[in-house]
Formats: structure tokens, sequence, C-alpha cells
């Protein structure tokens, strides 16, 4: 009498998880970067031999297509923006699991700078919720947990507790429930620039001790320890900021050497003369690069890791003719860029090209606080603007050559000081 | 732990595979171990307080009982050589002796419940007059806590203590026995407030696992958790804007306000209470309704027969009932007959104890006078109805009008729940003051308000406020089939079980998907966690 | 039991007293009509019903009343 009972109990269950599986799916949210990183289970398996890992500076640098163009090293990047440590050490394990690179590359973010998991709380779901569940998965929902009493286990193991309150858009946009292969392998560049300026005792010593956060750095052990189980060589990066200090560079290089890895810093003085970085054009903000300057980077860290690790060579080769295909449309998406200089209340906005940018011409629409205020057109990729401190502007420029619209940029919102 | 939190279901599961795998001999034990792990996740230093009552009331109960079989004893011994006055002088004797026993016990009980949630009050109070006779006023931070429940144990314990004074029921000699009826779980937080013959043996008894029981109490967990988080947690954002002074709303709106804060009250004390009889009813207990759809009802006399029905009948039955019947009321009611004629003297003591009854019941909801001013309201009302009822039922039929008709129902439905919805107003303040305030700004009328934008200031957008109109309609639906005598879950329970699994899951998806609760949201405790 | 009968219709001329036996279980009296009715016993028969009589049983019929008062009247 009780088995009969028991046996519909527990088909009810089973039914009731299955739909609570569908349900989590639609209610996963979808994004850019979150959709890049759910494409990460679309490359075959044990198909790529580097990995990068880190925050958003990682994301932004480093672009994997550029290394397939120069060197035709495959790789995939598993950087989100903001990412909690407990989160990298989660990605560089769930990268091995599915694939068997040769290098693993980290930007350690947080390193020297105390991660706030209370106030990251977005992000950290943004980071974790395109993954799929597992051991490791749970470990850093644990983490988080203990870091936020207020973020519970069934928030992200179950994405409908979480973002139940988005029912009214559920069926506005599909495309985060079907993912294909990406054509940028979780690159997603900035397509603006400001001007940047070196902090106080860039690379020199500061006289202040680097400050290493102990919990952010038994995350970043444990993950550079989990590629050295496995045999693969682990390289540390610290990609170019605006305020880096000797003490932090020696702390990192330290770290490296203690655990066996290697190390480079971008923002030493010989390999940003090799990469030729521009404060002008090639920065997004003061801690990361825009696609101008990705380009660039990518360049010479290429360079670096076919001099140090046996890479291959896969342009040409059988199985990757995807990654041919996905230049072309890697190429339209960064084809712009929309540069900002300011001097005084003078902004001149200016839009540089990777192809040529002949018979174009070019629509200016200025806002300032949230309302159209001017909009102008012009036949050379420049023009002026006047602005006034303490109200928030932003422009938008559209493209425009003799097929059609080409592209439409939008800047940034600043206020000016 | 939170009646609508995952720990509590956890808990309650993990507390019925237990309950129903030990041995039946020790069942009693298991639940009795839950009741206090339960109460122990509320608050560890809470536990002496509850230990306190217990121990207080099962001692109190251990006396009265001696007292009573002294009284029968002797009484048995003696019968046939006593006169009619010497036994009524053995009787009162033995009354009294019990009453010194009863008022002990409720002074040190409801002495420490007044201390814990009334002294601020009194002593605010108390300075209000010392100052105004500019007199230096007392010095009294003391910062109390609030024992989780107290408000209810208390008065369940006191009941049972009562029960056994008038020979009711025998008490039990014990202890943890005791314990186990002040401390069951699912009562803990909001009541029911049971009573010692209605629940006790269904504790000690022995249950075994029923999977017809266990469907139909996960069904009303589901309701409850329906009720709150899908309807009383968005509706609230009505009364809260509305009850904002500095969103200055007038009129129409301090109406619509309290309509609001009517429903939320309702679906958010209804649905904790659905959430407890359900735990209990997977556990094989059954705990009485607290409500039978209460703004269903005719008269305010019916409304409170349907409303927190447990403390209803508590008043009722320890404190009506004895206070109406006291030599002190009948005296008054006697004078009351020679000169104020018949008719009013016969009312006096029902009115006089009616009016007390409500003003405590306000009383017991909070330690301000807004709450006391709230139970005046409803004793006003109340006596109203008793005074002024049969002569309007007079105007009624001279005038024709049919009194039995379908139509004249919705009449004095709507009427009760105005006369309802209007007392709410009282509580809505932060002081009385500001309460009256409320009252005042409610004959101001503004038609400005109908402008769009209301349902954002509101904090809904459409889709939103669609849904919360489609959940009060099905709850609307289901409340008028239960008033027309439908037991929904045994009928359920007789459908083919892919109906009943699609009710279900409709039931558990709609509270997943629609309720009101997690990161996104700050789900507000229930409003009567407080108590 | 005729004065009895007398007290009762007087407070509820609406309900046949002769006939019904579930009038607190049904709802048939409310507390006030209880109270009324007790007091009205307590006065005409010289009895002292407390609160503690007022259970379901002793006041479901007009019966049940009877035997009440006559318990009372008795000790």
């Amino acid at each position: 009498m009780y088995k009969k009972d028991v046996i519909k109990l527990i088909a009810f269950l089973m039914v009731f998880l299955l739909l609570l599986g569908i349900v989590n799916m639609f209610f996963n949210p979808g994004d850019e970067i979150r959709n890049e990183k759910a494409s990460f289970y679309e490359e075959p398996e044990n198909s790529m031999e580097v990995i990068f890992c880190g925050s958003s500076s990682m994301l932004r640098d480093v672009s994997p297509m550029e290394l397939y163009k120069n060197q035709g090293i495959v790789s995939y990047s598993m950087a989100t923006v903001l990412q909690a440590p407990a989160v990298t050490e989660f990605t560089v394990k769930e990268a091995l699991r599915y694939q068997n690179p040769k290098v693993v590359v980290i930007n350690m973010e947080s390193a020297t700078v105390d991660y706030d998991y209370v106030g990251r709380e977005a992000h950290i779901h943004s980071s974790l919720d395109p993954f799929r569940f597992s051991w490791d998965k749970l470990k850093a929902i644990w983490a988080i947990g203990k870091q936020d009493s207020n973020q519970h286990v069934a928030d992200y193991l179950f994405p409908v507790v979480r973002y139940h309150e988005a029912w009214p858009s559920l069926f506005d946009d599909f495309s985060r429930l079907q993912h294909q292969e990406s054509y940028q392998k979780g690159y997603v560049g900035m397509n603006t620039s400001v001007e940047v300026e070196f902090g106080e005792n860039h690379m020199e010593y500061s006289g202040e001790p680097a400050g290493l956060q102990e919990d952010a750095m038994q995350h970043y052990r444990a993950a550079v320890q989990s590629c050295l189980d496995e045999g693969i060589q682990v390289l540390l990066v610290k990609l170019p900021r605006m305020t880096w200090t000797m003490e932090e560079h020696e702390a990192l290089a330290g770290f490296a050497e203690e655990m066996g890895a290697d190390y480079l810093d971008f923002n030493q003085e010989s390999v940003w003369q090799e990469m030729g970085l521009d404060t002008v054009t090639d920065f997004y903000d003061a801690n990361h690069l825009n696609h101008m300057g990705a380009v660039k980077l990518t360049r010479v860290l290429g360079e670096y890791l076919s001099e140090n690790y046996e890479l291959s060579d896969m342009r040409q080769a059988e199985g990757y003719e995807s990654w041919e295909d996905s230049i072309i449309t890697y190429e339209e998406k960064y084809t712009y860029c929309l540069n900002e200089v300011t001097d005084e209340n003078r902004v001149r906005y200016s839009v540089s090209s990777s192809q040529n940018m002949r018979n174009q011409s070019y629509k200016w629409e200025f806002y300032k606080n949230n309302e159209q205020v001017a909009t102008e057109e012009t036949a050379v990729p420049e023009i002026d603007f006047q602005v006034e401190t303490a109200d928030e502007y932003y422009v938008v420029c559209t493209v425009i050559d003799e097929d059609g619209v080409q592209a439409s940029i939008q800047s940034d919102k600043h206020i000016y000081e | 732990m939170s009646l609508i939190s995952l720990e509590f279901l956890v808990f309650l599961g993990i507390t019925a595979i237990i309950y129903f795998l030990a041995p039946k001999k020790v069942q009693w034990i298991v639940l009795l171990i839950a009741n206090y792990v339960f109460y122990a996740f509320a608050g560890a230093k809470y536990i002496p307080f509850l230990l306190y009552t217990t121990f207080t009331t099962y001692i109190g109960c251990l006396w009265l009982s001696k007292l009573n079989r002294k009284y029968k004893e002797t009484l048995a011994e003696l019968k046939g050589s006593l006169d009619r006055e010497q036994k009524k002088r053995l009787k009162t004797a033995s009354i009294r002796q019990k009453r010194w026993v009863v008022a002990l016990v409720c002074v040190l009980n409801f002495g420490v419940l007044g201390l814990v949630k009334y002294s601020d009050f009194l002593v605010d109070n108390i300075n209000g007059i010392l100052s105004a006779l500019s007199l230096p006023v007392l010095e009294m931070t003391v910062d109390w806590i609030l024992p989780l429940g107290i408000s209810f144990y208390t008065f369940q314990a006191i009941g049972y203590l009562v029960d056994v004074y008038r020979d009711q029921v025998e008490a039990e000699r014990n202890f943890f026995k005791t314990a186990l009826f002040l401390s069951f779980f699912p009562q803990l937080v909001q009541g029911p407030i049971s009573r010692y013959e209605q629940l006790a043996h269904q504790l000690t008894e022995e249950h075994r696992f029923d999977y017809d029981r266990f469907k139909k109490g996960a069904y009303l967990i589901l309701w409850g958790l329906f009720k709150k988080l899908v309807i009383a947690e968005r509706i609230v954002r009505i009364s809260n804007w509305v009850f904002n002074v500095e969103n200055q709303a007038t009129g129409v709106l301090i109406f619509i306000g309290a309509v609001a804060y009517s429903i939320r009250v309702y679906t958010d004390f209804s649905g904790g209470i659905d959430i407890a009889r359900g735990a209990a009813q997977i556990l094989g207990i059954e705990l009485t309704q607290n409500f039978e759809r209460p703004y269903f009802a005719t008269t305010i006399g019916e409304f409170w027969r349907r409303w927190h029905m447990s403390l209803g009948s508590w008043f009722r039955d320890y404190v009506f009932y004895p206070l109406s019947l006291s030599k002190g009321l009948s005296k008054a009611g006697k004078w009351g007959r020679k000169y104020l004629g018949n008719y009013i003297g016969k009312l006096i003591p029902v009115l006089t104890s009616q009016f007390v009854v409500f003003t405590l019941i306000g009383v017991w909801h909070g330690s301000s006078w807004k709450y006391i001013a709230f139970g005046f309201y409803h004793g006003i009302m109340i006596v109203g109805g008793i005074l002024l009822g049969p002569k309007l039922h007079k105007i009624g039929e001279d005038r024709g009008i049919n009194m039995t008709s379908f139509g004249f129902r919705v009449f004095q439905i709507l009427r009760t729940f105005i006369i309802v919805v209007f007392g709410r107003i009282f509580t809505m303040g932060n002081s009385l003051t500001q309460s009256m305030g409320y009252y005042a700004k409610s004959f101001q009328f503004d038609l400005d308000f109908l402008t769009d934008g209301l349902l954002s200031k509101w904090g809904f957008h459409r889709a939103e406020f669609l849904l919360l109109v489609a959940a009060l309609f099905l709850l609307f639906i289901v409340s008028v089939l239960q008033e027309r005598g439908m037991q929904i879950r045994d009928t359920l329970l007789k459908k083919h079980m892919l109906i009943q699994w699609m009710v279900y899951l409709a039931l558990i998806f709609t509270v997943i998907i629609f309720g009101v609760y997690g990161y996104g949201y700050a789900s507000s405790d229930f409003i009567y966690r407080g108590f | 039991m005729k004065k009895l009968l007398e007290i009762l219709e007087d407070i509820r001329p609406d309900v046949n007293f002769e006939e019904e036996t579930a009038l607190v279980t049904d709802g048939v009296l409310d507390s006030f009509d209880i109270v009324s009715i007790v007091g009205e016993i307590n006065d005409q028969f010289d009895v002292d019903i407390y609160a503690e009589d007022l259970i379901p049983e002793n006041f479901d019929s007009a019966e049940a009343m009877m035997k009440l008062i006559e318990r009372h009247l008795d000790e």
C-alpha cells in the first residue's frame, strides 16, 4: 500500500524537476557577455590550446581571434566583468573539464584589491549563470554564500528563484535559449576611447606594501595548482592599467615563482614600447583597453606565447574551418572606434577604423542629460563639441557610405569636470 | 525560521520523515524535540520564556486538579449529612482556593507578557502625564526581547489552565507532554490558539503516514504560499504608498489603500495559517480553523466569528462569558432593569463585557493607542449593532424590503466590509494621531488621482497589476465555492491523478514564478509574527 | 419546563425550541443569546450558572438546559 504511494510521489517529483529545468532555461538571462561564455560549450572538446581567465581586463584586452589571425593559435576567453576570485577558480577548473590546453593564462584582478561580494551580486551571477552545473560550481557558490549571507545556493542553482521577477519580459528575446559557436571566442571588445593618464608611481616604488588579499590568493592558488596538477603550464599576467606600483608587480612576480608559473607584466616599459599603446586612442578607460588596444596587446602576447610554448598553427587545419569564416564577422563588428579627447570644455570626437575610410559621411547626435540637443553631419570623421560642467553627455555617431548605414557607435556617458 | 522559507519546508520534510519512521511509542518525543529545535532556530534566548510558562502552567494545573479531587472526595464522603447551605459553602470555599491558583498563574504569565510587550507603552503614557504635571519622568530604557509567539502560547496555556479549573479536562501529569502541547511548532509563529481538548490528545497519539492526508496538507501549504507571496506581498505596495504621509493621499485613495490593506492582512495572516495547518496535517494533526472567509460576513458580529476565530472564541469562553455572568455585572443588569427599563437593563452585562472584550482585542494587537482605538471602534460597532439591530430590522420590514433576498445579503456583506475596512485605518498610522490624520484626509475629495502614472507610483507595471487582479479573482472564486460548502481538497483528491498533478504543478510554479520573494524583492515578515 | 420555554421564546421568538437539538452546535443561538438566557434562568430559577457550564452539550436543546437547571437545583 505504501509502495504504490511512494512510487507516485517519486514520479511526481521527477516530472516537477523536469519542468523546473525547462523553466530555469527560460529564466536564465542572456546578454552579449553571458552568451559568449555559454558558447564555450559549443566548441569541440579538447580543441583549444590556450585558455584565458580573469576579470574585465582579460575580457577586453585579449582577443583570441587576433591570436588565430596572427599565429594560428586557437584559444578561448572565460573572462567576465567584475569576476570574483571564487569564480575565477571555478572557470579555470571548468575549462579543464572540457579542454586540454597547453597553457592557461590568468589575470589575477583581485590580488591586491578587496572583492566586494555583497555589492557585486549581479556580476557574480553574470559570471556564473552561463556555466553548467558541476561540483566545482557548487563549491564556488558555497564560497560566495560565506561572503554574503543574502546570496543563497538556491539563487544560483535555480535561475528562476533569482530572476522570476522578470516574468513580464520572458518571451521578448529567445536568443539566450539557443547558443551557437562564437565568432569572438569569448572576447567582447569596446569600440570607444578616452584619453588616460598614468597614475603616480606607475611601475615605480611607492613605499606602500602590495597588500595581497588572503581570500583571493587562496582561490588563485587553487586555480593555478589545478592546472599544474594536470601538467598544464600557467602564465600569470598583469594587463595594462594606469595605477600599478613596483611593489605590486614584485608581489605577483614572487607569487608566480613560488607556484612555478610564468609571469608577464604588460605594464613594464619594454613591453609597453613593443605594443606601441597610445593613451589617447587605445584605452576604453584607465583599466581597460578598447579593441584597438586589444589588437596591439594580443599581437605582442601572441609572439610571447609562440616563443615560450609549443603551440600549433591551426590556420588551414582540418576541423577549424569555421574559424576562417568567423574572421569575417569578427572584423565587421570591430571596424570602427569612436575616440574622445577633452581639452578644457571642448571635446573632440573622432572615428578611427581598421579599414579604408573613403566616401563616408558621419552623422553625429549629441545628448545632454539624456535629451538630444544637437545633430550634425560631416564628411570628415571628426567633430568638436562644447560641454558644460556637471551635465551628463553622450554622442551617437553613425557611419554612412554609398551602401547605406555601416555602423552606429554610442559613446559612454560622461560628466565633465 | 520564517514559515515561508525554503528552510521551513526542508525542516518540515525532515521532521515528517523522522516522525513517521520512528517507533510509534516515541513519536511524541520526536515531535517535542522538533518543536524545540524550531524554537531554537528562532532564537535560543527565547526558550527560557517558553519553559517558564510551561512550568508555571504545569504546576498550576496539577494543583487545581488536586483541589478538584479534594472537593469531589469531600462531597462524596459527606453527601448524605449536608444540607443545601453547607454544600454551597463547601463549593464556594473550593472555588475560592482554585481562583487563587488561577490568579497566581495568570499574573505570573500575563505579567511577563505585559512586561515585554507593554511596559514601554505604559512608561511612555505615565511620562506623558508626569511631564504634563511638570514632574520628573521615569527613566526606563530596557530593551525587552519579544519571545516568538508569546501572545499565542500564553493564551493557549491560560486557556488550558481555566479548562482544568472548570474541571472540563484532566490536568496532564507528564511535564514533557505539557511542554509538547505548548510548543507545537506549526502554531508557534502566529497561532491558531488551540484548546487542550482539541489538540493535546492528537499530539500524543500515534500517527501513520497517509498519502491522501499528505497531499491535502501539501496543497494547503501551497495555497497559503499563493495567498502570501503572490497576493499579499504584491498588494501591500498599494497600502504602503497610500499610508506613507509623504505621498499625501486623500479621499478615495485612502479608501482604496484601506481596502488593499484589508486584503493584504487577510491573505497574509490566513496564508500563514494555511501553511501552519497544512504542515500539521502532514504530520497527522488537525489544527483548528482560524478564518472562514471573513469578508463574506453579513454583520460585524458575524465578522468576528469568521476572523481570527481562535482568538475570538478564546475571548468568548474565557473573558466574555465569565465577565457577563459575573456577580458584578449581573447586579448592574438588575439595577439597569429597574431604572433604565427592561430592554437596556438586560443588555448591560452583554454590552459592557463586549466593550471590554474588544478593547482587550485591540490591546492584544499592539502596544499603541491606535490599536486601543481600533478595539474601541469595533466595540462600538458591535454594541451599536446589538442596540440598533432590532430597530433597523423593523424599519426594513415596514418598507417591505425582502431581507432574505440575495440582493439584500450582498448589501449586508458590502456594508460590513466597508465598516471593517474603515476600522483598519486606525492601525495604518505610526501613531494614533497619524491615523486620525488619515481619517481627516479621507474626506478631502480629489479626483486628480485618476491620472495615469498611479500604477507606476504604486510600483506596478501593467502586466503585474493584471496578475494581481487575476490572483484576486481566483481567490474570490475559491472563496465563493467554499462558502457554498464545497470541500475543495476532497473534491480534488477524487479526480484523476493527472488532473491532480496539473493542479499541484500549476500552483507550485505560480508561487515560484509569480511569488514576491528572493533577492530581487525583500520580503516582509508575516505581520502577526511580532505577537 | 414551561417557564424555561417562556424565557427562551421571549429572547428568540424566531426559534423553535421544542424541536431544535443543536442550538449551539449549529450556531442558531449566538453568545449574546446564551448570556441573556443564562441571566434570565439565574434570576427566575434562583440558580448560579457560571461560565464553566457554558458548553454546547448543556445548551443544545431545551431539555439539556432543563437538566442543567435541575442539576443546579439539586446542589
